[in-house]
């Protein structure tokens, strides 16, 4: 059988799945924010990953489907159904080159990937071998199911129609595992089944032991429906080979958690654990960021510097952390939390963002705050320009609305002498410590 | 490597017979193409003759196991394959061409002939020797390992027969094998079949008279699904009325026996 899976790997689909898939997959890495990567985000890289079978299962089912036209597009049918090796035997060699074209492809790009990785990455965690284990078995598993689908309808369009269905599907899913950004919003459990991960919030969190557990026991018996149906020769045959897909639906269903935002993670303490400088002032990072110490510690201090003039100002400068959709990391008064927002996945100090989320995060909720107010966000984004004396570089994260009122409330504030504004930045800073007050009216308070 | 045998496997043939059809009946769709033939073919090299619809095909691929019949009895190489029989072992001994003959264009000629000769269940280690044998038999040696679709329509009707004869079939059924060969290809494919039918039934479809005169030791008749007439080539030439059309005694002799046959059909 090996010298057979040997020819079929390279004469069948599987010869042109393979690298499709692999090229797909380099895409959509490189495409999505995959310079997580690149920057030594092990994790990040792991969901990027994951996330890109959003295009890679269909890719792969309608690979299968195409397969199977392989005999009757070719008129072998006849000339096979006079050999005496049972269908199962015939069509496993094709079925694993198949799996093994499919699995290597994501292997080898995770694997580059990480590899460029590996040399700035200051956490490993050995979750995602399993997070990328659970993912090559969907891969196997759409390659089969596509195979299966192939051989009740070996029709030309049969692939191409897949294709597009299920990239549709799939980002049917996607939307409604996250259907209006509302974290509270519940949706069928089921939905956790899809390998794809829904919006990750953050590099320190991990999928659920229970997810993987119950994803892998899904796929896999998908795969074992997939092949069976595959097989069968007889209608009980195919009534039966339904029997793993009921099963591990039954079991995989029942260990999901309940179907809300972000359900499917749980927060890896690990990473989350503090990194500090030993020098002060101190600056802290989360574990899976420790990396970026060197030079995000600059910056910081500088921010810190900012802060200094501020009465009873902030002496340490510590990395916010996602801590669960019902929690809230919490600013300590003598400490600067702050945002290591990598979005749009630059390293923090390839621009001055990293400055800005500093100050930014320095002037956002204490994290026990239950009140907020319109225009939070433009206040603390000018609370930021006072202290650092120019403009921001972009407007990201404001509005048209909020980047107008931001420009025309700087343009007046900036004019004011600098004690002042230093004042008005204080008050700001002990109304977000002590959740009072509405903090763009603080800011602006007889300006406006 | 130790295999359990089961009392099957080891039971004496049931028939001396290579083939043995009672009256099967056997559809090609909803028509009965085959309609109560009797037919006994031991080794040998048998051409099959009949006109245009006869249901040539259809009794080759009942032949081949593709279709079972749906009524009478049909043993192949002892074994019952009309209902109820292990089909396996029946495989394992058979080499089939069918009439439209399909192969995958991306395997070569060496690939596609190992490709069957597993499917056949051949062992192992005879794989690879079988497969050159294969091969070299139908002249195609210095194409071994091109790729099929870069063959003429007659090279791939050898690799056809290559295919077919890779297990070094007990019966062996080919439909219309000389399809596409020219002139010195079909002699040579004359001699080759001379060779198998020594030590196996060979069963050779065809409208060529000319084919069944050259290699073939005895002459299936079929028209409208049944057994017309059967005898060696001579006795063929034998049958040759004055009325018979045709270049041969041996093409007259079928003729007369056609229009013999549908003049008592049309009496009846």
């Amino acid at each position: 059988m090996t010298r057979i899976w040997w020819i079929e790997s390279r004469r069948s689909t599987a010869a042109r799945l393979g690298p499709a898939l692999l090229a797909m997959n380099v895409l959509m890495l490189l495409t999505l924010p995959a310079a997580a990567g690149r920057t030594g985000r092990w994790m990040a890289l792991t969901m990027h990953q994951r996330m890109s079978l959003g295009m890679l299962l269909p890719l792969a089912v309608a690979g299968g489907a195409w397969q199977l036209r392989r005999d009757r597009r070719h008129r072998v049918e006849e000339l096979l159904s006079s050999t005496p090796r049972p269908r199962w035997q015939r069509l496993a060699p094709t079925a694993v080159a198949m799996a093994t074209w499919a699995g290597v492809a994501y292997l080898v790009v995770f694997g580059a990937f990480a590899a460029w990785g590996l040399r700035t990455a200051s956490y490993y965690p050995t979750d995602t071998v399993v997070i990328i284990a659970v993912g090559v078995v969907s891969l196997v598993a759409a390659t089969w199911v596509g195979m299966a689908i192939g051989r009740a309808l070996p029709y030309l369009v049969t692939a191409p129609i897949l294709a597009v269905v299920l990239i549709t599907g799939l980002g049917v899913m996607s939307v409604l595992v996250t259907p209006d950004g509302d974290e509270h919003t519940t949706f069928p459990r089921f939905l956790f089944l899809s390998p794809t991960p829904s919006n990750v919030p953050g590099d320190a969190v991990t999928i659920a032991g229970r997810v993987d557990t119950a994803q892998a026991v899904w796929w896999v018996c998908l795969a074992a429906t997939a092949f069976a149906l595959l097989s069968v020769v007889t209608r009980r045959g195919a009534a039966l080979a339904v029997a793993p897909l009921l099963l591990g639906s039954a079991v995989a269903i029942p260990m999901l958690p309940a179907g809300r935002d972000g359900g499917e993670y749980r927060l890896d303490r690990t990473a989350m654990e503090q990194v500090c400088t030993e020098d002060t002032p101190r600056v802290c990072l989360q574990r899976v960021h420790a990396y970026l110490l060197p030079e995000m510690s600059d910056w910081a201090r500088h921010a810190l510097g900012l802060l200094a003039p501020l009465p009873d100002p902030p002496t340490t400068a510590v990395e916010w952390r996602y801590l669960g959709p019902d929690t809230n990391d919490v600013q300590p008064p003598d400490t600067m939390l702050f945002h290591l927002e990598l979005a749009p996945y630059e390293r923090p100090t390839q621009s001055e963002g990293a400055l800005w989320e500093a100050l930014d995060g320095a002037a956002a909720s204490n994290g026990t705050c239950t009140v907020f107010h319109q225009h939070d966000t433009v206040a603390r984004r000018l609370a930021a320009a006072l202290l650092i004396g120019t403009l921001p570089p972009t407007d990201d994260g404001l509005d048209e609305q909020e980047a107008s009122l931001f420009h025309e409330t700087y343009r007046r504030l900036s004019v004011l002498p600098h004690a002042e504004r230093i004042r008005r930045v204080a008050a700001l800073r002990h109304a977000v410590l002590t959740c009072q007050g509405d903090l763009y009216q603080v800011l602006t308070e007889g300006v406006s | 490597m130790v295999r359990v045998v089961n009392a099957g496997e080891i039971a004496p043939s049931r028939s001396a017979w290579a083939v043995a059809a009672e009256r099967i009946r056997v559809r090609a769709g909803r028509h009965l193409a085959v309609d109560g033939l009797d037919l006994t073919l031991d080794n040998g090299v048998h051409g099959l003759l009949g006109p245009n619809g006869a249901g040539k095909t259809t009794l080759m691929r009942a032949l081949a196991t593709v279709i079972r019949p749906v009524g009478g009895r049909l043993e192949l190489l002892g074994q019952p394959a009309s209902h109820g029989g292990d089909l396996r072992r029946v495989r394992r001994d058979l080499g089939y061409l069918p009439q439209q003959f399909g192969c995958y264009p991306r395997f070569t000629l060496r690939e596609f002939v190992e490709y069957m000769a597993w499917l056949k269940q051949m062992p192992k280690a005879e794989i690879p020797g079988a497969v050159q044998r294969a091969v070299d038999r139908v002249d195609l040696t210095e194409h071994a390992d091109r790729k099929l679709k870069t063959f003429s329509g007659g090279m791939l009707r050898r690799a056809g027969i290559a295919q077919a004869i890779v297990n070094d079939p007990r019966l062996l059924l080919l439909d219309e094998p000389t399809v596409g060969l020219d002139v010195e290809q079909r002699v040579t494919f004359r001699a080759l079949l001379r060779e198998l039918g020594t030590d196996s039934c060979v069963v050779v479809s065809t409208h060529l008279v000319e084919d069944v005169v050259a290699a073939c030791t005895n002459v299936v008749l079929i028209d409208h699904g049944h057994l017309v007439w059967q005898g060696t080539p001579e006795q063929l030439a034998d049958e040759e009325t004055p009325d018979g059309i045709g270049d041969s005694p041996a093409e007259r002799g079928y003729s007369s026996l056609l229009r013999e046959r549908r003049g008592q059909a049309v009496t009846r």
